[in-house]
């Protein structure tokens, strides 16, 4: 097949050679100083070499024959070499440029109170959306324009929802935290910030607490981070305050046991209370209860379990802390980087780390059970799920859609093939009752049938229809 | 497309970014000097490149006699001797063993490694999670200075990720200034007198354009770019000084730098050019004289013309 295409291709590039020399030739000025022609050099290097070292060789020869006749061409013209140097700038900037989207991180959640899901998008919108007889309906989404992104997954208060979204140009951001109404979608509140607002918000009774890096338009060599402290009313919100800390934090704020833990690049984690008093000066002091710095920066997400937090750093080492004490604490050598969140079952935890390992250590030890390799970019956090006594792990990667792996101990970790998508994902797949549900990078919800793996409907965000 | 980012992502952005990472390891944690101590590896490994091309352009010199008798030959305007004129250029140069892209080989293999350590230089310091994802694909397996990754990338008062213009103060103006200085510096120590005017012409563009050029599109790089740029330029300098006969300069009328000899050949050099261009002067002010008449024609005619054009509209004002 291909074979056959190769040579499809070569007869209508020797035919486009053809049409060249016959029409297009004859009429130009030849500038070619070469005795065989340059259209009869690059035919003759198609047929022979084939087509991609015979263009890589015609190409050498059109710089070669025409570059420095063209540069006195084009003196004659009183052009001058910026034309031939500009162009060449041009090209730089444009391959300088990253079209690649960003956001786009948020999980779906599942608001049990009115059968609905909420999700942030790459484009920065929340979005609520239901699935009414089988079709998924977009009932409304917040705001109505915008430039913005956010990886900030939806949280609830009550009957509302709280999320946020950010936009930059070079280094000065503006941010947008909004509470909306999840019936009706009304804006409750919202509070602007100047700067990116990082994924994870927690909310403690009425407490929300956010972060964000600090101001980025200073030039300052301490990478600082904030974390803003609101306190949430029947109608509106009062400013709590915030403090500093050490270090950007990517990651958010995480909520567990009455504690609001964060880490930051610069290796800290710190332990706040999330149970203070509203009344007292808001200052780190009076809020951590525990901090430390470890040695690398941390840059995975912080997962819980059983009195105990789990992070990795960029050195590759896996940590499990305990939460009341910080200096007491185990180590497991990962050799990359995590960005998903690890999963707990049984005794064992898996860690994901991005270039597609899969390790299996033992939660109270971290002791290494066991290695595998699955050879893909795995950045979402991976689920476990079981149904018809099969037991299975759902793996979002990068690009390959959502792999599934044996959770059994007959054949654990084989490849049980995958649910096919071609957008990438960086958020985690969502089980709700038979359905799958998968966020693409790019705004699309893929609805697949969790045991037949197809399919039913793809709802594209950003258009408010089904994809293309 | 996909072959194409393939061999870039494989030939450049990974060596680069694992280079510059190790070098940032190893000079304690500074990652202005990393990239000018991967400036100055870079210039090192094209040292025959230069070498090459600096002997290049000598031989382009000694070639210019034979050249221009060539463009006398071939005076005539006609396709075929244009033709003719080329190929016969293209057999001297071969005969000479003069490749003319070859000079512009360098600039040619340092274009990649502009582009090349401008993404570098974006993807070492993610500013979004994304990022952080990407530059972990770009290290090596066994590269332990991962561990390093946000990368402190101030340096000298500059965050070099930043982009010049939003440096501070006395440095987004001073950088391309001194980019640019170096880059005039530079193309001073590799001109030289010569009597064909086409190179000279060349040679005064080049001069003046490319330092412009390079000033202003610095103040659009990021700042270790402008460090990377800078420092090739400097050790250019010197590779020029020494492996092209230690050629003086002359800045404001005064030489400076250079042995006797080469001073004296650059003075011969000079006083050919001026005397070529005094004739050219001459010659030039002959042909006016030659051309004065069909030129008044024209002035005349363009008079007529507005003289209509103006009797015309007054008429026009007058009706109206």
């Amino acid at each position: 097949m291909t074979i056959v295409s190769v040579n499809w291709l070569k007869k209508s590039m020797i035919q486009i050679l053809n049409f060249y020399k016959l029409a297009i030739s004859p009429y130009i000025n030849s500038q070619c100083s070469y005795a065989v022609t340059c259209s009869d050099y690059s035919k003759r290097s198609v047929l022979e070499k084939g087509i991609f070292l015979g263009l890589i060789l015609t190409f050498i020869r059109l710089v070669s024959c025409t570059f420095y006749p063209l540069s006195y061409q084009l003196k004659k013209f009183k052009l001058k070499f910026i034309y031939i140097f500009s162009p060449l700038l041009l090209i730089l900037f444009v391959s300088c440029m990253s079209f690649s989207y960003e956001g786009g991180w948020s999980d779906i959640v599942y608001f049990e109170e009115d059968d609905s899901f909420f999700v942030t998008t790459s484009k920065g919108k929340l979005h609520k959306f239901q699935i009414n007889d089988g079709i998924p309906t977009t009932q409304w989404y917040y705001p109505k324009d915008s430039k913005n992104t956010s990886y900030s997954d939806p949280v609830f208060y009550n009957s509302s929802v709280i999320s946020s979204n950010f936009s930059c140009r070079g280094k000065s951001c503006e941010g947008e935290v909004f509470q909306l109404n999840s019936q009706s979608g009304q804006l409750e509140w919202s509070i602007n910030t100047l700067t990116k607002i990082s994924s994870k918000m927690a909310i403690n009774k009425d407490i929300l607490a956010y972060s964000t890096l600090k101001n980025q338009t200073e030039v300052s060599n301490n990478k600082e981070g904030e974390i803003h402290f609101i306190s949430l009313l029947d109608e509106g919100y009062e400013n709590l305050g915030k403090i500093i800390l050490e270090g950007e934090i990517w990651t958010g704020v995480n909520f567990y046991d009455d504690k609001f833990v964060v880490s930051t690049l610069d290796g800290w984690i710190y332990i706040l209370d999330a149970n203070f008093d509203k009344t007292k000066d808001i200052n780190l002091e009076n809020l951590t209860i525990n901090s430390k710095k470890f040695p690398y920066s941390i840059n995975s997400p912080v997962a819980f379990n059983d009195e105990k937090i789990y992070f990795s750093d960029v050195s590759g080492k896996f940590y499990s802390v305990n939460i009341n004490n910080l200096e007491e604490f185990s180590i497991a050598e990962i050799d990359n980087w995590m960005i998903s969140s690890p999963v707990f079952n049984d005794n064992k935890i898996y860690v994901f780390t991005v270039n597609g390992d899969l390790f299996i250590l033992d939660s109270s030890t971290l002791k290494l059970i066991d290695k595998y390799e699955t050879e893909k970019t795995i950045v979402g956090d991976p689920k476990l799920v079981s149904y018809d006594s099969g037991e299975y792990i759902l793996i979002p990667t990068e690009k390959k859609g959502i792999e599934v792996l044996s959770n059994k101990d007959i054949d654990f970790a084989n490849s049980l093939g995958n649910y096919p998508t071609d957008k990438k994902i960086y958020s985690s797949p969502l089980v709700n009752k038979e359905n799958l549900l998968v966020h693409s990078q790019e705004g699309e919800i893929l609805f697949f049938r969790l045991k037949s793996r197809d399919l039913f409907y793809c709802l594209d965000l950003n258009e408010g229809k089904i994809c293309d | 497309m996909n072959i194409f980012s393939l061999f870039w992502n494989n030939l450049i952005m990974k060596p680069m970014i694992n280079s510059l990472s190790i070098l940032y390891d190893l000079l304690g944690d500074n990652l202005g000097l990393s990239i000018i101590s991967f400036t100055i590896i870079i210039r090192f490994v094209l040292i025959p490149l230069t070498i090459r091309q600096t002997k290049q352009m000598k031989k382009m010199q000694e070639l210019q006699p034979q050249l221009q008798a060539i463009q006398n030959k071939y005076k005539s305007k006609t396709p075929q001797a244009k033709q003719k004129m080329q190929q016969e250029t293209m057999a001297l140069y071969r005969e000479g063993g003069v490749n003319p892209i070859g000079c512009l080989g360098p600039l040619i293999i340092q274009m990649p490694i502009w582009i090349g350590l401008y993404r570098a230089i974006f993807k070492s310091a993610p500013s979004s999670p994304e990022g952080f994802v990407e530059l972990s694909k770009n290290f090596y397996s066994w590269n332990q200075s991962i561990s390093k990754v946000p990368y402190n990338t101030e340096f000298l008062g500059i965050d070099l990720v930043d982009f010049v213009q939003y440096a501070p103060t006395p440095w987004q103006f001073a950088l391309p200034v001194v980019v640019g200085l170096s880059m005039f510096i530079q193309q001073k120590f590799t001109t030289s007198p010569s009597t064909d005017p086409r190179q000279q012409q060349t040679q005064q563009m080049m001069l003046w354009m490319m330092p412009i050029m390079f000033g202003v599109f610095t103040w659009q790089f990021p700042a270790g770019l402008a460090v990377y740029i800078l420092f090739s330029n400097i050790i250019g300098i010197f590779i020029q000084y020494f492996v092209g006969g230690k050629q003086p300069i002359m800045l404001f009328g005064k030489l400076y730098f250079g042995t006797e000899d080469s001073r004296k050949t650059y003075l011969e050099k000079l006083s050919a050019q001026k005397n070529n261009d005094n004739n050219k002067l001459k010659t030039k002010n002959n042909n006016k004289e030659e051309t004065d008449e069909p030129q008044d024609i024209q002035r005349e005619n363009s008079r007529r013309s507005n003289r209509r054009s103006s009797k015309n509209s007054k008429r026009r004002s007058r009706k109206s």
